[in-house]
Order: C-alpha cells, then structure tokens, then sequence
C-alpha cells in the first residue's frame, strides 16, 4: 500500500521525533488493520505486536466514539504504573502509537505525537 | 362417466393438492374425476373459514357438499379431514363416484400408500430399502447413468449420478408438502423408470431446481422407515455416529440435531439413545436407518457403551441450553 | 450471574461477521477497517478486534455473540473473547488457499477450550470451491481425533446459521 519512498519519509519522521523529545520512548506507525510500517525505537519492543494490538485498540477506540456520537476519536491514552502509551490517526489509514517510560510525560507525549501526526499526514 | 369436483373458500394450497390427489386417485384407480369449480356435482367446503360456514349453511339443502375442516361437528353426510391425506381424499372419491352413480365402476382398489410394514417385534429387523424409492436411487447411483424416476400424477424425478443431483421442480425438502410426503414413502414398484437421453442432460439442469441426492435418500428412508428397524441390523447392537450428518442438505426437526449430537458423542444401543433423548423408539429407528443408508454409522459390537451419566450438566445449565435452543426456534 | 456467550471464529473472511449480524437483536458492534493488504482483493474490510452482536433468550438473558478478527497477527484477541464463552463456532472458508490448514490452526490454537466446552464447524463459500469436499473434512477431524459436526454452509442465509449454534447447544447438552 505505502510505496518504499513513503516508508522511509515516515522512518525519517520518526526518528526526528525521538530525537526532538527524549522522553519518548519508542514510536512507530501502523495500518489500521495492524501491519508496522515503520518504528523508531530506544529500546527493543516487538513493535509487530503491538502495531497489530495497536490496531485492535484503535478501531475500538472509534467505534466507542461513534457509538457515542463524539466526532472522531482524537486519540487513545494507556496511563501505565511505568509509562504511557499513546494511539492516534494519522490519516484513515495510519495509525500513530508513541511510547514514554515516564509517568508524568503525558502533555509532552501527546502534543510532540499529535505535532508528528500532522506532519506525518500533509506529507504523504 | 365423468364426476366433477369443486373447491368453495379452500386455500391456495389445499386446491393445488386436492388437484394433485384427484389425478392420482384417477391414475390408480380408473376413476374419473376432475376439477371444476364454476360445474362441481359435489364441491369441497372449507369450514374452518366463516365464507365456507356461510356457503354451507345457504347451500347444503341444494348442493351436494364436503365439509373440509379438522374436526367433523357438522354432521355432514361427507366429511374430509384436515390436512389433506391422499389416502382420505381417494377413499371418498370412490365412496362418492358410488352413490352420485348407480352405475358403480371403482374397480377393486390396490392400496396406493407404501404396504404397511409390519410392527418392530422382539428387534428381529425387517426394513428393506430396496422396496421402496430409495433403492432406486440407489441402484442408479451404481448404475451410475442418469434416469427419470416418475409417480404416476406426480412431478418426474430426474437423478444424474455424475452430479451427485437430482432435479425436479421446486419444493420445500425441509416441509414436505402431504403429496410429497406420500410420494417419499412410495413402494418402488410405484414408479416408472426411464434412462436419459444424454442430449438431454443440459437442458434437465436448466430447467428444473437440483437437490442433493442424498436429500432425497435421506427423505425416502425416514419417511418410509415406518419405525421399522433395517433389515439385518440389531436392536442390541451399540451404535456410534461416524459423523454428523450435514443438516445443512439433509431436511431436520430440531430433535433430530439432538438425537445426532448424542450418538456422536455416545455409544449406545437403540433403545438406549431412545430413553435418553426421550424421543419414541420408532422415531429413533427412523433416524437410525437413514444415518446408515448414508453410510455414517459404525455398528460397534466389540465396543462397550458409553456408561451411563458420562454427561452431568446441571439443571441451571440445561434450562440455558433449552432456552437456546427455543429461541432460536422462531 | 455469569455472562452467557458463544464465540465465532476461523479464516480470514469466512463469514464471522456476517454470520453473527444474521443473528444480532442489536445493530453488530463492529470493528472492521479497510484491509490495506492482499485481503483487498478479497474483500474491502477486516475485522480487527471484535463483533458482538445480541440475542434476548426467552426468559429475558441476553445471548452475547462474540466474532473474532480471522487474521492470525490478531491471535490475540482469540482467548480474551474465548474466556467463559459456551463453546465455538469455526467457520472455514473453502475457497481459501488451504482451507484444512486454516481449520488446523483454530484447532490447535482452541483445543484445550474445545476439549472443555465443544466446537462445530461450519465450512462457507462451497459455492466457489468444491474441494475439500465435507468427507475430507470429517477424515481430517479424525485424524486429530475429534468428533465435532461439520456443515457446509452459506453464512448469508440465517437458516445455516441457526443450524450451527442449535447444534452447538444440542452438543453441549448430550
Ligand atoms: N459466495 C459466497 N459468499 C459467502 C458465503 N458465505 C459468506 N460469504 C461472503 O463472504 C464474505 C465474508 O465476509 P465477513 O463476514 O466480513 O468475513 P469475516 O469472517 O468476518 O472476515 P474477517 O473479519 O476479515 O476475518 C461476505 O462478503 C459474505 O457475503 C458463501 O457461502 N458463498
Ligand atoms: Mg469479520
């Protein structure tokens, strides 16, 4: 679906946003039926997982928002005993997930994602 | 000599049948009835219906009339009962194509309906499948060539072994219709059976509605079965499913599926299974005879039963399966 | 009291999802995207974490109908839906790639909850393949010794669908 080129643009995005906000863990992008299109990473996650978990809670995520007639679901939060996880759209097709090992990173983890996401989508 | 029949405020159906019925009756017997409402010498009346009451009570000085309904408290001089029977409907043509005319001609009438067999005793088996349709279906699947089997009166079957198909006209396998029913259970030697013409292969497939064969094999055995256990077979015998039988083509009532997932799961001997689906002993026969006229049962009699209570589910648990089961009944 | 459930699942587009909205009271809660792989050509969306439709039995409990996503990557989900469920719908779809693989991995992957509760399995779309036929079907179930009843059907016809989780509950109940 995504060309090579696009993929590399989203592995470059990636990587400016760890190296713009260290408190991000790990981030990575995925298809919202759950195929990893690219990550950049600190650590050393299975990211294929999640990327597919990611997915599921996504597509939950919308469902619940439209079963409540909220507009969209601008995104999801996992507040964690030792971290956050973050999902988000990037368009209808991509889903964003950032990752942060510390508890009290919540507003950094989602205005520097949602700053990416954009990006992200105007690029594409 | 002809008699004509007519039909006042029966439904769609009910007419569709009796037409059917009096052309067998005809066929069989030699009378000659048929139907026409607007000149009937005598004219069926459904009672269950307020338009027949009241055609009834206007015109029963007059007319010659059947009273057609489920129970007769009309002392009616003719009464049919509901639903129709081949068998009632025949009876009465007779007894009526007698006193309309002095003149009798009904000759000396063979039974149409298959030859009642005789009752299970002490399980020395009796049902031959040979006798009826649907060792005739058998043996075309072995001849292996297309025929067309046909009840006088009644739609020709044709059976193409290399398909697997039969094909007919359209019909509801699930809810056989009483003439269907009745052509299900047929003696063999009822039926014509014609080869095919292969050129006329092509257009037998087009024309007609195609069924599984082993449909019409199942149809056949439960319908002729008459609780009358396959000739050669044991009573005593335990007994176990090789597989389900696919429900999907073969025509069901729900206990059937019951019946089905019990000697799946069980060992059993006849009586057995009988007690434990609380279902009449003829019923499970019925079923038994089918499953192995489709090959899929394995007669175990080295194999133990399955003891007795291997299955405890508790009353709270049975009562949730039923309700289940029941609602998805509608 | 417990919540009463049965689960659907099996090869990727076999008809879960259509099978459970044949069935539902309620408007299906769906979970479906559009498919961004080879499931394109197939069809345009998967499921990628849950159906749930409803049934109101007679005595006023719902019947909770769970659909599983049909992709492995989604294996996941598979035993959070499984938990406390009655027993397990598979539907196979016959015109895959290797449709007695597909039901492999499903009875691999449930055995132990088939072994607890029951199974029925339902093989779709015979209409575009013939083959495996149902015979090949029954044989392979014994070779994994397993006796559980196996119907072709059409998920798009309720009947077939009825038929399934009927035969399910007369499983469960002999
Ligand atoms: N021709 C044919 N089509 C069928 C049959 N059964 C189901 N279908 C179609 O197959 C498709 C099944 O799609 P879904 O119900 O989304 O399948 P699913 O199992 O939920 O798929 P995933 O969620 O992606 O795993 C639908 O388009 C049905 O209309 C069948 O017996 N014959
Ligand atoms: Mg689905």
């Amino acid at each position: 679906m995504l060309s090579s080129q696009q993929k590399q643009l989203l592995n470059n995005k990636l990587q400016t946003l760890l190296e713009n906000s260290e408190e991000i863990t790990a981030a990575l992008v995925t298809t919202v039926d759950g195929h990893l299109c690219a990550m950049h990473q600190r650590k050393d996650y299975p990211l294929d997982r999640l990327a597919t978990m990611g997915s599921s809670l996504m597509s939950l995520g919308d469902t619940i928002t439209a079963e409540l007639k909220m507009g969209s679901c601008r995104n999801i939060i996992s507040e964690n005993e030792s971290g956050i996880v973050t999902f988000m759209h990037i368009n209808n097709s991509l889903v964003l997930i950032t990752i942060t090992l510390q508890k009290n990173a919540l507003g950094l983890l989602l205005a520097h994602s949602r700053k990416a996401a954009e990006e992200m989508a105007k690029s594409l | 000599m002809q008699y004509i029949l007519s039909t006042y405020a029966l439904e769609k159906s009910d007419r569709l049948f009796m037409k059917s019925m009096i052309e067998m009756a005809n066929k069989k017997f030699g009378l000659q009835w048929r139907l026409d409402d607007a000149n009937g010498q005598v004219t069926v009346v459904d009672m269950d219906t307020q338009e027949g009451r009241t055609f009834w009570e206007t015109n029963r000085a007059q007319k010659t009339l059947i009273a057609y309904a489920e129970k007769d408290t009309y002392q009616a001089t003719f009464f049919l009962e509901k639903p129709l029977k081949v068998q009632l409907v025949t009876q009465l043509l007779k007894k009526l194509a007698d006193q309309i005319n002095p003149i009798s001609i009904s000759p000396i009438i063979p039974q149409i309906a298959p030859v009642s067999p005789p009752p299970i005793s002490n399980g020395i088996a009796g049902y031959k499948p040979e006798k009826y349709l649907v060792g005739l279906l058998k043996k075309i699947i072995a001849d292996g060539k297309p025929y067309t089997l046909q009840l006088a009166g009644t739609p020709a079957l044709h059976v193409v072994p290399e398909d697997q198909m039969c094909y007919t006209v359209d019909m509801d396998l699930s809810e056989p219709n009483p003439v269907q029913k009745v052509w299900f259970k047929s003696t063999a030697n009822h039926f014509s059976k014609q080869p095919i013409d292969l050129s006329k292969l092509n257009l037998i497939r087009d024309d007609f509605t195609s069924y599984d064969i082993s449909a019409f094999l199942w149809l056949s055995t439960l319908q002729s079965s008459n609780g009358v256990l396959l000739a050669g077979h044991s009573l005593t015998n335990p007994i176990r499913l090789k597989e389900y039988p696919n429900f999907s083509i073969l025509p069901y009532d729900p206990f059937h599926l019951q019946m089905a997932a019990f000697m799946l799961k069980n060992t059993a001997s006849i009586p057995r299974i009988s007690a434990n689906i609380r279902q009449p002993m003829p019923t499970v026969i019925n079923f038994y005879n089918a499953c192995a006229v489709l090959d899929l049962v394995n007669i175990e009699k080295t194999a133990k039963e399955t003891p007795e209570a291997t299955k405890t589910i508790s009353l709270e648990k049975k009562g949730l399966l039923q309700n289940i089961f029941q609602r998805l009944m509608r | 009291m417990k919540e009463i459930k049965l689960v659907f699942t099996g090869s990727m587009g076999a008809g879960k999802t259509t099978a459970i909205s044949a069935l539902s009271e309620i408007p299906v809660i769906n979970t479906d995207v559009n498919a961004t792989d080879e499931v394109i050509a197939r069809k345009a969306t998967t499921t990628v974490a849950l159906d749930y439709g409803e049934m109101t039995l007679p005595d006023g409990q719902k019947l909770r109908l769970y659909g599983t996503p049909g992709q492995e990557r989604f294996a996941y989900m598979w035993k959070i839906l499984m938990q406390g469920a009655l027993g397990l719908i598979i539907l196979v779809d016959n015109a895959g790639e290797n449709p007695l693989g597909d039901l492999e991995i499903y009875l691999n992957h449930f055995r132990e909850d088939i072994e607890k509760t029951t199974a029925v399995i339902g093989v779709t779309r015979m209409d575009l393949s013939k083959k495996p036929n149902l015979a090949a079907y029954n044989d392979f179930l014994r070779k994994k010794n397993l006796q559980l009843p196996v119907f072709s059907v059409d998920v798009r016809r309720k009947q077939n669908v009825v038929l399934m989780v009927q035969t399910l509950v007369a499983m469960l109940e002999y």
